[in-house]
């Protein structure tokens, strides 16, 4: 009640709300086009929020990092780039469904579930702020890593029907991620004195080659670039089919929230682990996984949406941001004089509540935008293949470049569009290596950490692994491993239809 | 054997077992090379080193499979030769690209990529190419580096 009452003033303040919505629909034009980020809106607006007053800003930038999470699955579902990493999984079911003809499906799909997913993440974080940051502090280096090794075991899973080859690509991703200045130590390590890499393979130069300019390579040898995709028709979808999903999509929002408030792990890895519970609790999808699976959109939006008020968590209460852009946010805060930490909600609650009426309300219009804006974007796919692939190459190098203003990105944009490309053709897929890619660093941070600290302990076994949260993620990765090793698969299968007959 | 190599995964499981294998051996002389000496799992070879052992186990499961695949399967997966040719042209023109940007700044740069690869795609109405060459660099210019403040090449 508490809680409501705080807002209440901000929900009534036509200032806040229109300074949300202002955010919310440049949100929606940042994460639709590829290229422009979330967090490089969010950089911008912290030196254009400047001067302006605390409240005001965080109206701005909720509306902004709400709607601009969601927008990332417009061009995930339309032409097959993600306009952020949490909407890379989006691309599995997204695509396959526009190609179809159902993009105006996949959207209202996407547009629901991510409102659902944003104000269950918001409400979560009103509501359980301090148990979940109780929880994310025991959680020791072992365990980040083994969330990540679990993340990267479920993900190669659903790359392909060959598990091998999905952990192929993960490790490939992995071993990407290792490239540059040694974190620990300092030293430069697989870089093959390559200057630019001394800083690693940049990130969104290697998504856009992965998910923009490979599904080019792949349209031209397809040999359909000379045909259109069919226009979108916009579908009558009863809402008594459309709230079917709700259930799962609770306990998707609650894997959300949880990853989110895990400091590092963020929306993709949330976004991977609901997909491959998806997988594993959805009995008869609409459509197989990654061919075009309304549960596969349901599970990735609404758990990465979820994100969002889970990464607040740690940011807001211990000053760990959850993901890049609350990184960013937490810019905002120390350049208007607060201090995010544990006696934040304490000592600044009007901040508090600001954040959560402008992420409601970041909310609301989500929904909206999504719902009318939204399917008008979508006229884009309608454009001649002919006409709009040399387009989105065009918007790929310019995605690249804006990086870092280095013509390098451009080439390691090509270089993972090539090596995207042929990923695809021979079946490894590209979202697990894009897991890899993201995660590796932290994973090896982690490892290394933990091993150096367990090297000191009288038992380094015990020390390492004799921790109920270290033994469950230990427990849950190597089951996934085995269930998926393929002699063991048909083991199970074999037991199944023993039971069955 | 030689049908065995003829298979693409079994081809495929040797490059990844023979690459983890030389990730291995890479780390190991990295290691015993490196300037600052640290111990082992303090080393930044520690992880590359589980990789290539992870490498070499899945390069060998690869192997495996691709042993026990059948001829069918193995047959659905023939190469397209048009497919490649053209993917190769449309990568070459690309790579072009890349090189023509900072040498010709981005607008006359994009405005010949975008009507080259149209016209490569198969868009044979000259109208067509020539509104999408000159239109699209400007909008994305206008949008990009005057709107949003974005550099371009």
């Amino acid at each position: 009640m508490d809680l409501f009452a705080g807002m209440l003033p901000y929900f009534i303040d036509l200032r806040f709300v229109l300074l949300c919505f202002a955010g919310a629909a440049a949100g929606l034009f940042v994460g639709a086009i590829p290229g422009l980020s979330v967090s490089m809106a969010t950089a911008l607006l912290v030196s254009l929020t400047y001067t302006w007053e605390t409240a005001d800003a965080l109206a701005m930038i909720m509306g902004v990092y709400v709607v601009g999470v969601f927008s990332g699955a417009i061009s995930a579902i339309l032409i097959n780039i993600p306009g952020a990493p949490s909407s890379v999984v989006t691309t599995l079911d997204g695509y396959p469904l526009a190609r179809r003809g159902e993009a105006y499906k996949a959207l209202l799909y996407a547009a629901v579930y991510s409102f659902v997913g944003s104000v269950f993440g918001l409400l979560a974080l009103g509501l359980l702020a301090r148990p979940v940051t109780a929880l994310a502090l025991r959680f020791q280096p072992m365990d980040y890593f083994l969330l990540s090794l679990f993340g990267l075991a479920t993900v190669g899973g659903l790359s392909s029907g060959n598990y091998a080859k999905g952990l192929v690509s993960a490790l490939l991703g992995v071993f990407l991620a290792l490239i540059g200045l040694d974190s620990v130590v300092g030293t430069p390590r697989l870089t093959f004195g390559i200057a630019p890499l001394m800083a690693g393979i940049p990130t969104v130069p290697a998504l856009v080659g992965l998910f923009g300019f490979a599904e080019v390579l792949s349209a031209v040898a397809e040999g359909t670039a000379d045909g259109a995709l069919g226009t979108v028709r916009r579908e009558k979808i009863p809402f008594r089919t459309l709230r079917k999903e709700l259930p799962r999509a609770l306990y998707y929002c609650t894997i959300g929230t949880l990853v989110g408030a895990l400091p590092g792990a963020g929306t993709p890895v949330a976004a991977f682990l609901a997909y491959g519970e998806a997988n594993r609790i959805v009995k008869k999808p609409s459509r197989p996984f990654g061919e075009g699976a309304v549960e596969g959109i349901v599970a990735s939006e609404s758990a990465n949406n979820a994100c969002i008020g889970g990464a607040l968590i740690p940011m807001l209460t211990l000053a760990v941001p959850g993901d890049a852009v609350t990184a960013i946010i937490l810019s905002v805060f120390y350049v208007h004089g607060l201090q995010p930490g544990p006696t934040f909600l304490m000592r600044n609650a009007a901040s508090f509540h600001a954040i959560l009426a402008g992420g409601l309300l970041g909310s609301v219009f989500l929904l909206l935008l999504g719902l009318l804006a939204a399917p008008r974007i979508s006229r884009v796919v309608a454009v001649p293949r002919r006409i709009l692939l040399p387009l989105v190459t065009v918007l790929c190098v310019i995605g690249a470049y804006a990086c870092s203003n280095r013509l390098f990105d451009v080439g390691v944009m090509f270089f993972f569009g090539v090596l995207g490309f042929f990923l695809r053709r021979r079946g490894y897929g590209t979202a697990p290596l894009t897991l890899g890619l993201v995660l590796g660093g932290m994973m090896d941070a982690n490892f290394r950490r933990a091993v150096s600290l367990a090297s000191t302990a009288e038992n380094p076994a015990a020390a390492l692994f004799l921790r109920p949260i270290t033994m469950t993620l230990l427990v849950l990765t190597a089951a996934t491993i085995v269930l998926n090793i393929p002699g063991v698969r048909r083991a199970v299968s074999r037991l199944r239809e023993k039971r069955s007959a | 054997m030689r049908d065995h190599l003829n298979n693409k995964t079994v081809r495929e499981g040797l490059a990844v077992l023979t690459a983890g294998l030389a990730l291995g051996v890479y780390s190991i002389i990295s290691f015993r090379r490196s300037a600052v000496q640290t111990a082992w799992i303090l080393s930044p070879w520690l992880f590359p080193m589980l990789l290539a052992v992870f490498a070499a186990a899945l390069g060998a499961a690869l192997l495996g499979g691709g042993c026990r695949e059948t001829a069918e399967s193995r047959n659905a997966d023939k190469p397209d030769a048009r497919g490649a040719l053209r993917v190769l042209a449309a990568a070459l023109m690309v790579a072009a690209y890349c090189a023509l940007l900072p040498l010709l700044h981005f607008l006359p740069a994009s405005a010949l990529f975008l009507a080259g690869m149209m016209l490569f795609l198969g868009e044979r109405r000259w109208w067509s190419i020539a509104a999408v060459a000159v239109a699209a660099p400007l909008v994305l210019y206008a949008l990009f580096a005057l709107f949003l403040g974005v550099r371009l090449p």
